[in-house]
């Protein structure tokens, strides 16, 4: 016995020695055989057979060790059970493991061969306890642990030498991940383990899953402090992170299409390198995990799930955060630590399910630090194959640039667009004024040659000023989609929040509308929506009892009515409780009990400042912001807004806005003498009736049209027009014989004729009597000046081509004043 | 740097502020002081006299057409359009106090600027510009009431003629002041 010690020390002293050339000489070996794809299996499997002896060798030499490794296997054991792998998977890795050890190798693929030669190397540790024809999980967790454990044996140089060949090679990573990523989930976790160590980079990428330390934010370079570049990184990454929302979304919709799965890549790919490059350090670090996860996800390893999405849109939202700091140019102090925490557990989701993972990543990201030490080990494959990755991505990324260019577009910055629309706005205003002048000599002197030619010349000037317009107004304008796109998101979010089943349907999202109006209508929208999830759509118990599908439908769309840009939401929901509103009404002290409703107008009564039809306050709606904050946003941008609705079929809210804001369409009206400009955009019709056709309901004049009755308010009562020639001493205009002439003649077709111009003002319509129609004019709306701030019903004034100032008419608040005027009357 | 320009009888200070003082037959007067002087605009109210400090004045303009906005300030006439932008035109006689006039040729608007706020003024005439000394003005509120007492931050007292110095900031304090019950965050504007 004695003896066999010695001769085996010997030899182990022997082996040692020789060992670590062995070591070197595979090394080179595999290094050759690497970049070489066309390395004959023979090749390969003399390699693998080279290690095999090798691995005899040393765990004869060192048979602590090998205790070490099944003491370990032992111990870990139990581990096995929680495992989710499924017994198919362990075959398929113990399959793609056993392949290259075959006399032929099972594919054909030189380039698939070689990568499995490199699996089966760094798996020859387990050469020595051969794979069974049937293992069970546990074996195979075994198996995997001891493929750990030799790390701190004396192998551990060894495999450093392989994986620093494989390293050597980033195509042949590239491939193994790949080859992870078909094969089995559990791939990617033995790779990093033997990987790890030798790699720094990665070493510090495993070190830091371990102890995350907050970073700085920013640290800045060059590139950063230059602000040129810095406008354009914000507004680049605000594009990608709007691609990337609706795309995260679309992956959830379809989680294996491949196209979308790439794009999200290469955004996220992009927005990681500028962030690098500009020394935003967090945005670099959450980058890159979400960057790991998209590749696990693109190569297939992970299936997105609602989980998993619900981490990327964690991730997502700490983004924009960061990125908004780096707008405001100062650092916001997010951390990143929980999320990026969170985006880890998820590249192991499927290791630790059930265990802790689910809750980390639908709750706020706390900091799941139990599960993070549990597996320490993390994301080195991944992160060496998003390096492959990254640069198929950057190939990509220039057939995207080269598709943009193809669109052809150019950013400009807002305020010289502004100071062109003003201008433009300006010079119609001048068009007006020339084509007064030209119509003056035309009718004073038609004689005159320069007459003819002014004629044709204001003519051409009009033409091309339309022109010149049109294609201004165009310039403003947006997709709505740009708004719509979120809402998509905020109705998932929503889904998962008050647990119902709901779809977002949009439509028309490539409608045009002016700039500041998308921007401003998505808060009112937003809330619509909300109120939708929260009120309307049925919980999918309660929609089934009722004969509906289980999940409810919400759908958006927006479409261009001549002038007008019409938004519709619609949902499928309960419908508005009519007599909850009326009680809540009554209760408020809006409505009295005797007061007979229309059903419109009792839904209208929701538009009430302080109304909220919520039962209960939930933290989706129902928590101050009202609809009326809705309609006064309406209102701003000159919008409509009219609701309808059917008990258990749904809701429906038309939103109807004005093109654009900058130069409004008014039609312009005379009363008492003064002219005044009604918004386009608000006017229904103007119709001429009789006077009988007036009729009386109290004190209150109405007419009837189309069916429905509608309120008159003259207009020079409402404004108390009377009092001008008492307040205003120098307004009055010179009287001349012409004038005064017309005024009789409009005087005497008064008496048979009533000029009413219908308007709506959010929901609701009334007709306005004025003495004359005018004409319909474009103009530009401006302020009254500082001193004239707030004036009850006028929202603003605007130059006539006569030079001469018109006021525009708030419609919303003179109907306001008109009810408050009845009422006072009333009483 | 010299300046000489009086006459030969002229005898020169010099001040301890390095400016100087000439003493002789100037413009009628026994003494004048090149001094910094202050200019002004004189303007008519009715029938009465103001000055303006010409450094709140932009330009003087013919009365255009004015619009007359309703329910608006109870000085304020309407708007006018000057170039494109749209100012309020202050009816001056109402904040003055003085009674009711009508437009006639020589009516003007001044546009007046006080701070980051332009607007327009209503006057029945412009006469003359005048350079005061600061001894000429004498710093003074107008005790009691009388056509715009409290608009008045000093008086011209050059010659025979006394003549009340309009304030601006009074003026634009008042008709915001107006504007309070309508909107309070107005008057903090102007304060």
């Amino acid at each position: 016995m004695g003896m066999d010690a010695h001769i085996s020390n010997t030899f182990a002293t022997l082996a040692k020695k020789s060992l670590p050339e062995l070591h070197a000489k595979l090394a080179q070996l595999a290094k050759q055989a690497a970049p070489n794809r066309a390395a004959d299996a023979a090749l390969i499997q003399l390699l693998a057979a080279a290690r095999e002896n090798i691995v005899i060798l040393e765990a004869w030499a060192n048979p602590a060790a090998a205790k070490l490794a099944s003491a370990a296997v032992a111990a870990k054991a139990p581990l096995a059970e929680d495992l989710d792998m499924n017994d198919a998977e362990a075959m398929a890795m113990l399959a793609a493991m056993d392949a290259p050890l075959a006399p032929t190798p099972a594919g054909g693929d030189m380039s698939d061969a070689e990568a499995r030669a490199m699996l089966e190397a760094m798996d020859a540790p387990l050469a020595p306890t051969p794979a069974g024809g049937d293992m069970s999980d546990a074996e195979a967790r075994a198996m995997l642990e001891a493929m750990d454990a030799p790390v701190s044996a004396p192998t551990k140089p060894a495999i450093q030498h392989i994986a620093k060949a494989m390293s050597a090679d980033e195509d042949a990573l590239a491939l193994l991940a790949s080859l992870g990523g078909s094969d089995t989930d559990e791939a990617p976790a033995p790779t990093p383990a033997v990987e790890a160590p030798p790699e720094p980079a990665h070493a510090e990428e495993a070190g830091e899953s371990e102890h995350l330390e907050e970073i700085d934010e920013f640290a800045k370079n060059d590139f950063a402090s230059d602000p040129d570049m810095l406008v354009d990184f914000v507004t680049n990454a605000a594009e990608i992170m709007e691609t990337l929302d609706e795309k995260v979304l679309q992956l959830e919709q379809n989680p294996r299409d491949k196209e979308t799965i790439e794009s999200i890549f290469r955004a996220a790919h992009t927005l990681k390198g500028a962030g690098g490059m500009f020394g935003f350090k967090a945005i670099e670090r959450v980058m890159h995990r979400m960057e790991n996860l998209f590749d696990l996800v693109r190569k297939g390893t992970l299936v997105p799930d609602s989980n998993l999405i619900d981490v990327l849109f964690l991730g997502l939202d700490v983004l924009r955060g960061l990125l908004e700091a780096v707008k405001k140019g100062k650092p916001s102090g997010i951390l990143t630590v929980p999320i990026c925490k969170s985006l880890e557990l998820a590249i192991q989701g499927r290791y630790v399910k059930g265990s802790g993972a689910n809750q980390a990543t639908t709750t706020k990201a706390p900091t799941p630090a139990a599960n993070a030490s549990t597996q320490p080990v993390l994301s080195a494959a991944p992160a060496a194959s998003s390096e492959a990755g990254g640069h198929e991505g950057g190939g990509d990324d220039k057939a995207n640039k080269k598709k943009s260019t193809e669109q052809s577009t150019i950013r400009v910055d807002l305020e010289r667009l502004d100071a062109l629309v003003n201008l433009v706005g300006e010079l119609v205003i001048d068009r007006t004024r020339f084509a007064t002048i030209e119509e003056d000599i035309r009718t004073t002197s038609p004689q005159l040659k320069v007459a003819g030619n002014m004629t044709e010349t204001v003519q051409l000037f009009g033409r091309h000023m339309n022109e010149i317009h049109e294609i201004i107004m165009k310039i403003r304008m947006v997709p709505i989609g740009n708004a719509f796109n979120k809402f998509t998101r905020i109705v998932r979010d929503l889904g998962r929040q008050l647990n119902k089943e709901m779809e977002l349907y949009i439509e028309g999202e490539s409608t045009e509308l002016d700039k500041t109006l998308v921007e401003q209508i998505s808060d009112p929208l937003i809330h619509l929506i909300r109120n939708s999830c929260d009120h309307g759509i049925e919980l999918p118990e309660v929609r089934q009892a009722a004969g509906k599908k289980r999940g409810g439908k919400i759908s958006l769309s927006a479409r261009q009515e001549g002038n007008n840009i019409v938004i519709t939401i619609q949902d499928d929901g309960k419908g508005l409780p009519a007599d909850i509103i009326r009680k809540k009404a009554i209760e408020k002290g809006l409505i009295t009990e005797d007061m007979v409703l229309s059903k419109r107008d009792t839904f209208n009564l929701i538009f009430e400042p302080g109304f909220s039809t919520a039962e209960k306050i939930t933290n989706v709606s129902g928590r101050g912001v009202g609809m009326d904050v809705v309609r006064k946003q309406i209102s701003k941008l000159k919008g409509i807004i009219d609701l309808e609705s059917e008990p258990g079929k749904g809701t429906t809210t038309t939103i109807r806005l004005p093109l654009t804001l900058a130069i409004m369409q008014s039609l312009l009206v005379e009363s008492q003498g003064e002219i005044f400009a009604i918004p386009l955009s608000a006017v229904i019709e103007s119709v001429r009736i009789k006077p009988d056709e007036v009729q009386y309901v109290g004190d209150s004049e109405v007419i009837k049209r189309h069916d429905k009755v509608l309120p008159l308010m003259h207009l020079h009562d409402t404004l108390e027009l009377g009092q001008k020639s008492q307040c205003s001493w120098y307004s009055a205009k010179p009287q001349t014989e012409e004038s005064t002439g017309l005024a009789a003649l409009h005087l005497s077709r008064r008496r048979d004729r009533l000029y009413v111009v219908i308007v709506g003002s959010g929901d609701r319509r009334f007709g306005i009597v004025v003495d004359q129609l005018l004409s319909q004019q474009e103009m530009v709306i401006k302020s009254l000046g500082p001193v004239m701030k707030k004036i009850p019903s006028v929202a603003g004034g605007a130059v006539l081509g006569n030079g001469e100032v018109v006021l525009v008419l708030d419609i919303q608040e003179l109907e306001d004043r008109f009810r408050a005027r009845n009422r006072r009357k009333v009483a | 740097m010299s300046l000489n320009e009086g006459s030969s009888t002229g005898v020169f200070t010099g001040t301890n502020n390095g400016m100087f003082t000439i003493h002789g037959e100037l413009d009628g007067e026994k003494v004048s002081e090149f001094q910094e002087r202050e200019q002004f605009i004189g303007l008519f109210v009715g029938k009465e006299e103001f000055l303006l400090p010409i450094a709140s004045v932009r330009e003087i303009i013919m009365l255009p057409p004015i619009t007359y906005v309703p329910n608006s300030s109870e000085f304020v006439d309407g708007v006018i359009n000057l170039r494109g932008t749209i100012l309020p035109a202050v009816n001056m006689r109402k904040v003055l106090d003085i009674e009711r006039g009508e437009k006639t040729a020589n009516s003007r608007i001044i546009i007046g600027r006080y701070e980051e706020i332009t607007f327009g003024m209503i006057v029945d005439g412009i006469t003359y510009v005048v350079a005061l000394l600061p001894s000429e003005i004498e710093i003074q509120m107008m005790p009691g009431k009388g056509s715009g007492a409290e608009f008045i931050s000093s008086m011209s007292k050059q010659g025979t003629k006394i003549c009340g110095i309009l304030d601006l900031a009074r003026v634009l304090r008042h008709i915001a002041g107006d504007l309070e019950s309508e909107e309070q965050g107005e008057v903090e504007r102007h304060e």
